[in-house]
């Protein structure tokens, strides 16, 4: 955001016999600007659908898909995607915090180096592999089920498939990169020194938690905690696979008013929606940033 | 009656990589009430380690710490009334001036109209105004005034003992010079028991009573810095707190009434007063200041040729080859020779000063 922002910005008068001319900065963003045009030029494109009739998207205008997406069933979609984001974000920043601190603390570099790759594995592995790994654990007759069953006798003792349970583990399991990078770097930021500065003025291992490192890391931590709400809001096929359309999402409910239904104007009404909340944690994340600017140095 | 010392260091031993490196060689100790002790040598001579055993950062491998009488091993830092000004100074950036030198006190529990009152005491010490600099944040502080924060910090909480880890390393010569002097101001106001970690010993000697000289995890001597600097026991000692020639002695050619006139092994005879057995290979060390050029022959000099000439600082200076080969350091405070690179000029050595060292 501010690297546009700046390029934006006029630049300093140059002065007329200076010797070397330095190319326009801006240059540097035109390949990704291009593609950023598209994107933004889809946009429109799918709020211009959203305003329009069933199959009249683009010559018709209406509001019937908004007051489509204003019924009963799509708002408790809607509330319940955003619960199942804001519940994935917290859980994975708490489970990352550990993770980043061993990074950041470990004098090993073979096990920092294995703990990264095991982090950076779900960013590598196709979401759709992932979510299968989970069907074929969780699922029934699964890895779990048979060892449960195995050691307990009891047939099916519960089902961690095809409900909230399985697509929040999904939805963890694979955003924990996400929370543990930002994360990670904040805590690698912060000086051994000040924990042990804290530790001789007399705070205890809990207390220099709470006083020192935990408030060093925020900023690190919202970041990765508004970064995984956000790609959550958008999830697709973890929901789609482990919830087995027993749990709806935003994004599942897209797909099927767009393909099964042929009802573009409310898919794209659905994706506006989505911009919209995209949008909405980007200014978040700008406002957490900007309050804690004075602790980069 | 004598006091007991505050800190008490005994037999004191670190090793890293299964013995290999021995960071702390058996070292031993001891800080008097109201006492500052400088320990003083190069990175990597174990100061920081033995520093940083003592504040339970790192525990020993063997040997024993004693705070006020108490032996203080397996006490994590913050049960051992001790204070560190850490080097990187280690102020909290996320805190304002005030929040940082509450800290230990809130640590303490102590009641807030309390810690508000010694706080504004803390910083009123370290010559910061509270009304001025309590609500600012550390990035909007100089490198002194951090100094002082840091100090602040730490002597908030009355601790029993205070490390001082070089806090003063980053600040430039003169800013550095007029800390010390006021950090040793304060020190002698509280009487506090404090221990200085650094490798200027220029720092070291204004500051401290007591100097000790760190090698390789041994103490090589220690001293007030007077009598490291007027007697080193070593060319090592002597050359880490100032220039110093150093000539190898070749032979021993008169000895009486404990004065002795020895030959270095580039053939000059020097007499050194106070001496009585000389060792094999022994070496015979003056300062700089210890020696007097002439640009005439005053009788009884060295004649020599003068390579170079510096002034700095008041002081004079000349690198002067003698025939045999060695150069020596001289060093005045008056411009004695008109002379430039190329001349010739006189060296005599103040005899009662020149020292002889077996290492």
């Amino acid at each position: 955001m501010t690297a546009i922002e700046n390029s934006t910005a006029p630049l300093p008068p140059m002065e007329k016999d200076a010797a070397i001319r330095k190319p326009p900065i801006r240059l540097l963003l035109l390949p990704a600007g291009t593609l950023i045009g598209l994107l933004l030029i889809c946009a429109l494109v799918v709020l211009r659908m959203s305003l329009g009739e069933r199959n009249a998207e683009w010559t018709g205008w209406s509001l019937r898909a908004y007051t489509q997406l204003a019924s009963s069933r799509n708002i408790g979609i809607i509330v319940d995607t955003i619960w199942m984001a804001l519940l994935s974000a917290l859980i994975t920043t708490l489970v990352a915090f550990p993770i980043a601190l061993f990074l950041t603390r470990t004098t090993s570099a073979f096990a920092r180096r294995l703990v990264l790759i095991a982090i950076l594995l779900p960013m590598i592995i196709s979401l759709l592999v992932q979510s299968f790994g989970w069907m074929a654990i969780l699922g029934p007759n699964g890895l779990l089920d048979q060892a449960i069953s195995a050691a307990t006798g009891i047939e099916r003792p519960f089902s961690l498939l095809f409900n909230r349970t399985g697509v929040m583990l999904g939805l963890v399991q694979t955003s924990i990169p996400l929370a543990v990078l930002p994360t990670a770097a904040a805590l690698r930021s912060i000086p051994l020194s000040l924990e042990e500065a804290a530790n001789v003025l007399g705070a205890n291992r809990l207390r220099t938690y709470r006083h020192i490192l935990l408030p060093l890391a925020w900023p690190g931590m919202a970041a990765g905690a508004i970064l995984v709400f956000g790609v959550n809001t958008g999830a697709f096929v973890v929901p789609l696979l482990l919830g087995g359309l027993k749990v709806m999402t935003i994004a599942v409910v897209i797909r099927d008013q767009m393909g099964t239904f042929s009802n573009w104007p409310l898919g794209a009404a659905l994706s506006v929606l989505l911009i919209l909340l995209a949008l909405a944690v980007q200014s978040l994340n700008r406002l957490i940033v900007r309050t804690n600017v004075e602790i980069k140095r | 009656m004598k006091q007991n010392p505050v800190l008490e260091v005994r037999n004191l031993s670190r090793t890293f990589a299964q013995g290999a490196v021995r960071a702390v060689d058996h070292i031993d100790l001891d800080v008097q009430p109201g006492e500052i002790i400088s320990i003083l040598g190069p990175s990597g001579c174990g100061k920081t380690t033995t520093m940083r055993i003592i504040a339970g950062l790192e525990s020993p491998t063997s040997g024993e710490v004693r705070i006020l009488g108490k032996d203080v091993a397996g006490k994590p830092p913050h049960k051992r009334n001790v204070g560190l000004v850490f080097q990187s100074l280690a102020i909290f950036p996320h805190m304002s001036v005030k929040q940082n030198v509450a800290f230990g006190l809130r640590m303490q529990g102590l009641d807030s109209k309390l810690i508000e009152t010694k706080v504004a005491k803390a910083l009123e010490l370290v010559q910061l105004s509270p009304e001025k600099f309590a609500e600012r944040r550390p990035s909007e502080l100089s490198g002194g005034q951090l100094q002082r924060v840091a100090l602040a910090r730490t002597l908030v909480t009355e601790p029993a003992l205070v490390l001082f880890d070089e806090p003063m390393a980053a600040l430039d010569r003169r800013l550095r010079d007029y800390m010390a002097v006021e950090l040793r101001a304060i020190q002698k106001q509280l009487g506090i028991a404090a221990v200085y970690v650094t490798h200027d010993q220029e720092t070291a000697s204004m500051m401290s009573d007591r100097v000790i000289i760190m090698s390789a995890g041994k103490i090589l001597q220690a001293g007030t810095p007077e009598e490291i600097y007027e007697a080193p026991n070593s060319r090592f000692v002597s050359d880490f707190l100032g220039d110093t020639n150093t000539l190898r002695i070749a032979r021993v050619l008169d000895q009486e009434d404990g004065t002795s006139l020895v030959q270095t092994d580039a053939g000059l005879a020097i007499r050194v007063a106070n001496c009585s057995a000389i060792a094999e290979g022994a070496f015979v060390i003056f300062r700089p200041e210890q020696t007097v050029v002439h640009s005439a022959d005053p009788g009884g000099a060295f004649e020599g040729k003068v390579v170079s000439s510096q002034f700095r600082s008041g002081l004079y200076r000349w690198q002067i080859v003698l025939p045999g080969g060695n150069t020596l350091i001289a060093q005045s405070t008056e411009n004695r020779l008109a002379s430039s690179a190329g001349d010739t000029a006189w060296v005599t050595i103040d005899s009662g000063k020149a020292r002889i060292v077996s290492q």
